[in-house]
């Protein structure tokens, strides 16, 4: 394991958990913002738990959903012949569920935002749902997200908790930026443990300013 | 012909209205703001749903509550405009106006489109580039692109100024009978009713009171006429014998004399709508001149 291994894993864990959340959490998003059921207010709560949860309890639930005595740990061990639990595929599970509310929230108002007018000459132009999603909401709430993937991207890299409880500590497997810090202050090698923070909120910052950024420019042309 | 037929109920606000827009034709939909007028366009167009009845248009049926039938808008031949235009803001004039045509072969047509509501050389803008009556224009000619059996306009002059209003009355006239199109037009300005219907039906409180030609409907009588100017009362001067009426349409007054005696049998006041009019053996014509 080298210096970099734990900042490659963290982008690659972001990176995934970022794509993954693009493709669920559009449709579930557009499902929020449009659907007229009334358990909705249910589905929206449950998205938004991880906004208030402290982390160690959503690993702690995440860990027993998928250990080895559970219904989801066996069947994914029965398949692929290894353990969900404190592999990397098992961190991409706890990380989607963790940044969830980071990419939907903003996806669901930026849907929600499109003016309903729009839809309706849309179809009343013969074009169906699909089409208008594709041709009117997506292009209109772009704006929202990029914020969407752009926050969740960044706040998987943040993560600790979620990680510490699902993943555990395996250099090259689990251990990301985030834990290699905690290792280093541990064993009192608080010159590594700088460097690897400095890089993250550098990079955090630099994030999160292109966000800004882009939301000003959105608002300003539009 | 479109028969229409629909019953729907909202907490205290009963709608029930049943009449037919003719062939070809431009049919106001006229009445005072909360009658329904809006709500029956939305209907027919399938965006909103009837609790009973029927619209069918020809032998195609688009809604019947028995039958449980019950077309969405994009399986009905319509094109809607809308008050606020709902121009889509990130797409070109160019592309707004094809975005209801499916067939390629016809979208070399769009230039033509275009130029037929004055708006050559703009295919390229984006809306927040236009004016407002731009704007409707182009809100018209996208709805009439895919060549629709029936066009419905919800009240689409009432967020423009009067200047442009009056422009695009006679705009909306032509490129109307042009595409030979049957038309349901929402308003409740009487002026529009007069300058673009065939014919009217009037709604109140979510029932049908009247309906007829425009001069049937709102005058109660034909007029023999020539010139007729619609406006709005706003001064009577009486003495015992005779009153003068100031009438003003657009930004321009008319003054006329009535018996004293019409003015309190038609029960007339300020702010009343009024046709005035005018035998063509009586008017004189003047060129105006020119600086020369």
């Amino acid at each position: 394991m080298t210096f970099t291994t734990p900042l490659l894993l963290s982008l690659k864990l972001s990176s995934v958990t970022m794509v993954l959340l693009f493709i669920v959490g559009i449709p579930l998003a557009y499902w929020l913002a449009f659907s007229r059921i009334r358990w909705k207010f249910l589905v929206e709560s449950v998205v938004a738990l991880p906004l208030v949860l402290p982390p160690t309890v959503l690993g702690f639930y995440v860990l027993l959903a998928v250990g080895g005595n559970s219904f989801i740990g066996q069947k994914y061990e029965a398949v692929f012949n290894k353990t969900l639990a404190f592999s990397f595929q098992g961190l991409i599970l706890g990380s989607f569920l963790y940044s969830l509310p980071f990419a939907v929230q903003p996806f669901q108002t930026s849907f929600a935002g499109v003016d309903k007018k729009l839809l309706e000459a849309s179809w009343s132009l013969g074009r169906s749902h699909l089409y208008t999603f594709f041709s009117v909401v997506l292009p209109l709430s772009r704006q929202g997200i990029i914020t969407g993937c752009v926050l969740s991207f960044a706040h998987t890299l943040g993560e600790f908790g979620v990680v510490l409880m699902l993943g555990g500590n395996i250099p090259g497997i689990t251990k990301v930026a985030s834990i290699a810090i905690y290792d280093e202050v541990q064993s009192l090698n608080y010159g590594t443990a700088n460097i690897y923070s400095a890089i993250l909120l550098t990079f955090s910052f630099i994030i999160l300013a292109l966000v800004y950024f882009i939301n000003r420019r959105f608002i300003r042309t539009l | 012909m479109l028969s229409i037929d629909i019953k729907k109920t909202w907490n205290e606000f009963r709608l029930d209205v049943a009449f037919e827009i003719p062939r070809g034709k431009i049919t106001a939909l006229f009445g005072p703001s909360g009658a329904g007028k809006s709500s029956i366009l939305r209907i027919i167009s399938g965006l909103e749903m009837a609790d009973g009845g029927m619209v069918s248009n020809g032998k195609e049926v688009w809604f019947d509550n028995t039958k449980e039938i019950h077309l969405p808008p994009q399986k009905r031949s319509i094109g809607f405009v809308f008050q606020y235009f709902a121009l889509f803001p990130h797409l070109t004039v160019e592309r707004n106006v094809a975005y209801g045509i499916k067939e390629n072969n016809r979208l070399k047509e769009i230039k033509e489109l275009i130029a037929l509501v004055g708006l050559s050389g703009y295919e390229r803008y984006y809306p927040a580039q236009l004016s407002g009556g731009q704007k409707q224009r182009v809100a018209l000619i996208r709805a009439l692109a895919r060549r629709p059996d029936i066009l419905l306009l919800d009240e689409p002059l009432s967020a423009l100024d009067w200047e442009t209003r009056r422009q695009l009355q006679d705009d909306l006239k032509r490129i109307i009978k042009q595409f030979d199109v049957t038309t349901l037009y929402v308003t409740h300005d009487v002026t529009e009713v007069y300058k673009l219907a065939d014919y009217v039906v009037v709604i109140e409180s979510g029932r049908i009171v009247k309906q007829g030609t425009p001069e049937d409907v709102l005058l109660g009588k034909k007029l023999s006429t020539r010139i007729q100017i619609v406006g709005k009362v706003v001064g009577i001067e009486t003495d015992s014998i005779m009153a003068a009426v100031t009438v003003m349409h657009e930004d321009q007054y008319f003054k006329t004399l009535i018996d004293t005696e019409e003015i309190s049998r038609l029960n007339l006041r300020i702010g009343d709508d009024v046709v005035i009019g005018a035998k063509s053996s009586d008017v004189i014509l003047f060129k105006v001149l020119t600086q020369s």
